[in-house]
């Protein structure tokens, strides 16, 4: 687990350009959350609004959005797909990503209908997320 | 207008410039007060809009359930609704409230995904024109402006496409009693309890009633401060085109039933302004139904209510 200026920065995991992350799960499919950085800029969460499991997914079309000081912020998908599994729990308690935004806190799971490894070229990762996460705290901190 | 302010041609071109073009468009038709600026980020366009509602209208936050409102009452009495594209809750609009909305693409310098440094660096100089105007107001992180201890200014922000929008009002007046009559409520104690503290928590600037071009004014010139040189313009026929486009999207009956902040029910707490929070808190007691209501402020509760329920 890299940190960065606070951040946390899970090594293993893959990153978007508007500050999501992305597990590969062992099956090929693609875990996705908000990240530290992206809840601490955020606040509480007061609303995460789930798209329906089934949902395809275009890489141009946010997957959710989410809610915190008013402001209303969306995800893209990490690939082109279906929608598997939602997070249930945080339309009760979109808070749980604040508190474990890299565990109890993810949000969707995406059956990709691409292969994986385009998916992913197109992710942030290792010393590539650090230095890019470095140039986004600048940006949006200072 | 001030002296320096610049008149800009509308044709697209604007879209690719630097400068903010400014759209003081006076009374509109309702919804396009919540379109323009959908409008506006569709075109790629960086503006500052001062508008008003020509009619009473309530309009969802885009997360908040419409299970709010009392839409049997509301279509009887011909009051529309609508789903707005940002944050923050259930709103009653209506003349007399002067509305800011601010269109920046996410390239540009001002955008930051930090909400107290992104609202700040806007409503300390809409709060400043106010005070410009004789008001004593004060920016309320996260959202809100307050003066003589009521919000005299509600906020609301969201991403759009490439864009995010920021869109304020100025509580110029307001109508507490149309408010009350669209809303559902859990209980006639927690009405009461509402409407008692929406008046004692929610100004207006009664002394500003006419005098809409003075508040424009005062805005412009402070938040030019912020956006740079601002150049006047008119809606033009590829914005007035696009809000058309987007008008049947946005009044869509399906959009407002979208369940948003509840597949739940009725959220049991209502929001008066930031941090006054009016709670219904129903009991059992010696096997009756109790009315509790609790107004909370800042997390605590400071008073508290009960009546038998039905």
């Amino acid at each position: 687990m890299s940190e960065v200026q606070g951040y946390s920065v899970p090594d293993d995991l893959y990153y978007t350009s508007d500050h999501a992350w992305v597990r590969l799960l062992s099956d090929g499919r693609l875990q996705m959350g908000l990240t530290d950085f992206t809840q601490k800029m955020a606040g509480k969460l007061t609303f995460v609004k789930l798209p329906d499991k089934g949902q395809r997914t275009e890489l141009t079309t946010p997957v959710f959005s989410f809610q915190s000081a008013k402001w209303v912020g969306w995800i893209k998908p990490a690939a082109s797909g279906v929608v598997v599994e939602v997070n249930d729990q945080l339309t009760e308690y979109p808070a749980l990503v604040n508190e474990d935004p890299y565990g109890e806190g993810w949000v969707v799971v995406i059956e990709p209908s691409e292969p994986v490894d385009e998916a992913l070229k197109r992710l942030y990762y290792g010393k590539d997320a650090v230095d890019w996460l470095e140039r986004e705290i600048e940006r949006h901190s200072g | 207008m001030p002296e320096d302010s610049r008149i800009c041609a509308a044709d697209d071109g604007l879209a690719m410039g630097e400068e903010f073009l400014l759209y003081d468009l006076g009374r509109i038709p309702w919804w396009q007060t919540q379109v323009i600026y959908a409008a506006l980020a569709d075109l790629g366009r960086r503006a500052l809009v001062f508008c008003e509602p020509d009619r009473p209208f309530y309009c969802l936050g885009y997360h908040d359930s419409v299970e709010l409102l009392d839409l049997a009452y509301l279509t009887e009495q011909g009051i529309p609704v609508m789903r707005r594209d940002l944050g923050g809750g259930l709103v009653y609009l209506h003349p007399g409230q002067f509305f800011y909305q601010i269109v920046l693409p996410k390239t540009s310098p001002l955008f930051t995904l930090n909400r107290p440094k992104f609202y700040g660096q806007f409503l300390e100089p809409v709060a400043a024109a106010l005070r410009g105007l004789g008001i004593p107001a004060t920016y309320v992180p996260v959202a809100d402006i307050w003066a003589g201890g009521r919000k005299i200014s509600g906020n609301g922000a969201g991403e759009i496409g490439e864009t995010v929008v920021l869109s304020g009002n100025v509580l110029t007046h307001f109508d507490t009693a149309g408010f009350l009559a669209g809303l559902k409520f859990d209980s006639p104690l927690q009405k009461q309890v509402v409407s008692s503290k929406v008046q004692t928590y929610v100004g207006w600037l009664s002394r500003l009633s006419s005098e809409y071009s003075e508040v424009c004014q005062a805005l412009e010139e402070q938040l030019a401060g912020v956006l740079g040189p601002l150049c006047r313009t008119e809606v033009d026929p590829s914005l007035e085109k696009k809000m058309q486009e987007l008008k049947p999207v946005y009044l869509d009956p399906s959009r407002l039933m979208e369940y948003g902040r509840s597949k739940r029910r009725r959220p049991a707490s209502f929001k008066v302004a930031e941090s006054v929070n009016v709670d219904y808190l129903p009991i059992q007691k010696a096997g009756l139904t109790w009315d509790v209501v609790g107004v909370r402020i800042k997390g605590k509760y400071t008073e508290n209510y009960m009546e038998k329920g039905d």
